[in-house]
């Protein structure tokens, strides 16, 4: 036992100090901010020193800043349009880049356009955008759409097209149904690539809405944080900030994360 | 033979453009959409001409835009290049110490740097230095990361066999980590070019009083529509071709030979 | 011909297969092809490797339809690719995504009539890979497994459906020498427990001599029976077995005149 016990004790101090080599920046920072705080030495109008900052996020969450309404309102606007937006992007990206998979006479008709489009950055349809279908929910809606869609399709395009033949074979030889062939074979096997597109769409969309709901909304974390801007209240925009990258980040690894490792990881090597 | 295929990929090239534009004008000529929210193509091509050959002195030319578009890009792009490339590979290879600035910049980096645009606005002010570093921001991200990633998979291939040769950090940088790391490298550069010039575009809506961005959102407050369609396709345009002649270019000059050799042997 | 006692299993008779390329010429791969396999027999073809061994067997299979003449199975002209012949592929045709057990048992669950015809599917699935030697792999992912379990797996997929007969497009041809021994092996010990009828293309002269009941030795593209090579040796074979070497020899004189082109 004596023998083990020192192993252990080195091994905790190796991750001590691993840990401390990756953290003493932000540990550092976090305590120059903080003291500077206690001493009010942070200009509030640059950035937020620590009380305020707390201030601010209470008023948000309670809705107590007038104008800026309640935190928790515009996340699940936010939330919900991105969900709206994004499945139409998922539904018609893996539709076209299925059609295209299977004719090479579609995509050849379709890929010179994606060529064209795809350049355009999402957020320089805004103004477009805003003509069509006005300003709030469904200009934002299209937005997303606008910028979740392209990687989606190539992903597809790229897993549907790439399917080895030989799975086929096998499929007929064995006389598997239509159904069976779609749900179990070459669905599982676009997967890998598919995925990653829709990964890549939400990164793209998710960049959109901060930027649509700036422009083209009067609701959601976007505009709360274009808000702060116009109000000059450094408190609220980092606040939206901190807030948009826990959402992005909750998205990413928790939904795309989870499905990844019980889809793919599980098999893929 | 081989020309056969030629034609035929132009023809299809050629049909695809129809399809899409036929179907443009199709629709702005017959589904009773008014033409200020849905101009028939020749229209907004007619504007775009217009723009980029209207020199007179009373109206702003579309090309003082274009530079100004530019200038705040490749300013920006060439502040996140100095900062983000050395950073990448300190980080990535001296080591320790330097992870704490990596950490930090993981976790900054899940916020959207469209996001960043309130702030730079309080900090900053509207104009072209609140833009610049907008651009800056944007393309710092995939450089850093490009650099860093590079820099560690090289570490984990070849450094340890140099160090064990006695190689000195300074040669062990120049002759290995910058050949080695390079297609990281381009493919950083690429990746901040197109990101920053997707967010440049936003930014100036938000932020400027001239440029691209600008000119598209100012039109729209004068409902003219073809103007909008006009600066997005010269929007799409320049970030095309600098995708293709600068760096499609840069990665086949540098790691294109292998590339090429591998194309000629599937399509010959 | 060396006509068999039993009714044949297989029966291919003048068959002629043109492939038109892309720019409009014909390309005959297979010229007036004429063979009957019996019910239960090894077959091996040989021949140089693009000389359209693969297209007989395609043929068979149903995956192709013949130009001229008919292919035709336990008396019943080939028209498609069916559960009756099993196709076992060189590589890549393991569902990446499923585990053993449920590659093994897609053949048998993936339409009504098959899954009418197995009732107990999983029953199935377990002795096919216990025939086949993957227990304790059941419930292991493709990738995870060596090349040689992977087409025992892959062998044990086309068995599931219960087939009259295996098809096999050079299934070891990716393996290395010591694995493809130790398959070759398994193969026949597969062969002779199922008893069926195995056509099984190869491009090596050892492997062909190892296995097979007949050799079909066939000619550069387009592709004919140049010569039928009767074994009647016991299995295991000797390699070593001076008869065998007499055979070899002889084959690698008649492949030698083949394999100038390509």
């Amino acid at each position: 036992m004596s023998a083990v016990a020192p192993a252990v004790a080195s091994r905790f101090e190796l991750g001590m100090t691993r840990a401390l080599y990756e953290w003493w920046l932000l540990i550092a920072l976090a305590v120059v901010w903080i003291a500077a705080s206690a001493l009010n030495l942070i200009p509030n109008s640059v950035f937020p020193d620590a009380q305020t900052l707390a201030r601010a996020t209470v008023d948000l969450v309670t809705g107590k800043v007038g104008v800026l309404g309640k935190l928790t309102d515009h996340v699940w606007i936010s939330f919900a349009r991105f969900a709206a937006g994004y499945s139409i992007a998922a539904g018609i990206g893996i539709l076209i880049g299925l059609l295209m998979a299977t004719s090479s006479l579609i995509a050849a008709l379709i890929l010179p356009i994606l060529r064209l489009l795809y350049p355009i950055p999402g957020l320089a349809w805004t103004p477009l955008v805003i003509m069509w279908a006005g300003i709030g929910e469904n200009a934002v809606i299209v937005l997303i759409f606008l910028s979740a869609v392209w990687p989606i399709v190539y992903g597809a395009y790229d897993g549907f097209r790439n399917i080895p033949r030989n799975y086929m074979l096998v499929c007929r030889q064995l006389g598997a149904t239509w159904n069976v062939r779609v749900r179990r074979v070459l669905l599982p096997a676009a997967l890998p690539m598919l995925f990653s597109g829709l990964r890549l769409g939400h990164g793209m969309g998710w960049r959109a809405i901060v930027g649509a709901e700036m422009i083209a909304a009067v609701t959601g974390v976007g505009y709360m944080l274009n808000m702060g801007g116009e109000l000059r209240r450094p408190d609220v925009v980092v606040v939206g900030m901190i807030v948009i990258a826990i959402m992005s980040a909750l998205l990413d690894r928790f939904v795309f994360g989870t499905l990844e490792d019980r889809l793919i990881s599980r098999w893929k090597r | 033979m081989m020309k056969d295929g030629q034609v035929r990929r132009y023809l299809l090239v050629l049909a695809s453009f129809a399809w899409f534009f036929g179907g443009w004008w199709a629709l702005a000529r017959f589904s009773g959409i008014p033409p200020y929210l849905l101009p028939p193509p020749q229209q907004v091509f007619a504007t775009l001409f217009r723009l980029l050959t209207d020199f007179d002195a009373g109206t702003r030319s579309l090309w003082l835009d274009i530079f100004d578009s530019i200038g705040r890009q490749l300013t920006g792009f060439a502040g996140s290049v100095i900062l983000g490339v050395p950073l990448g590979i300190i980080c990535g290879y001296v080591g320790k110490a330097f992870l704490g600035f990596d950490r930090m910049v993981r976790l900054i980096y899940p916020i959207p740097s469209i996001a960043w645009v309130p702030l730079v606005l309080i900090w900053f002010g509207p104009g072209s230095s609140a833009i610049t570093f907008m651009v800056f921001l944007a393309a710092f991200w995939p450089i850093y990361m490009q650099a860093f990633e590079g820099t560690r998979q090289l570490s984990s291939k070849y450094l340890r066999a140099a160090e064990s040769l006695g190689a000195s950090r300074r040669s062990i940088i120049l002759s290995i980590i910058m050949p080695g790391g390079l297609p990281y490298l381009l493919n950083g550069l690429r990746l901040g070019y197109g990101e920053s010039w997707r967010l440049l575009v936003a930014a100036e809506m938000l932020l400027a009083t001239t440029g691209m961005g600008q000119l598209i959102q100012v039109s729209r407050s004068m409902l003219e529509v073809d103007k909008i369609i006009a600066g997005m396709i010269v929007v799409g345009l320049l970030g095309f071709l600098v995708e293709r002649y600068v760096f499609d270019r840069a990665e086949r000059a540098t790691l294109g030979n292998w590339y090429r050799r591998a194309e000629e042997a599937t399509v010959g | 011909m060396d006509s068999p006692a039993s009714p044949p299993m297989i029966e291919i008779e003048n068959v002629t297969k043109v492939f038109s390329t892309q720019d409009n010429r014909n390309l005959k791969t297979i010229d007036d092809i004429q063979l009957s396999i019996a019910q239960g027999e090894f077959i091996c073809l040989l021949g140089p490797s693009g000389c359209g061994k693969s297209t007989l067997l395609n043929l068979i299979a149903g995956f192709e339809t013949p130009s001229a003449g008919i292919v035709a199975c336990a008396g019943k002209p080939v028209v498609a690719p069916g559960p009756d012949r099993g196709v076992v592929f060189q590589e890549h045709t393991l569902f990446e995504w499923m585990t053993v057990s449920n590659n093994v048992s897609f053949g048998l669950t993936c339409n009504p009539d098959i899954r009418a015809r197995f009732p107990d599917a999983a029953g199935r699935t377990q002795a096919c890979i216990d025939l086949v030697g993957l227990r304790g792999f059941e419930n292991t992912f493709p990738n995870f497994l060596s090349g040689g379990m992977k087409q025992r797996a892959a062998i044990a997929r086309s068995l599931a459906p219960d087939p009259a007969i295996l098809l096999m497009d050079e299934p070891f041809g990716a393996l290395d020498a010591q694995t493809r021994f130790i398959m070759q092996n398994e193969l026949l010990k597969i062969w002779q427990t199922t008893q069926k009828t195995i056509v099984f293309v190869t491009h090596s002269i050892e492997e062909a001599v190892f296995l097979a009941d007949r050799i079909v030795v066939m000619t550069k593209r387009p592709a004919r029976i140049k010569e039928i090579v009767k074994l009647d040796m016991p299995r295991p074979r000797n390699i070593n077995d001076p008869m065998l070497s007499d055979i070899k020899s002889r084959l690698y004189d008649s492949m030698a005149s083949e394999s100038v082109m390509i």
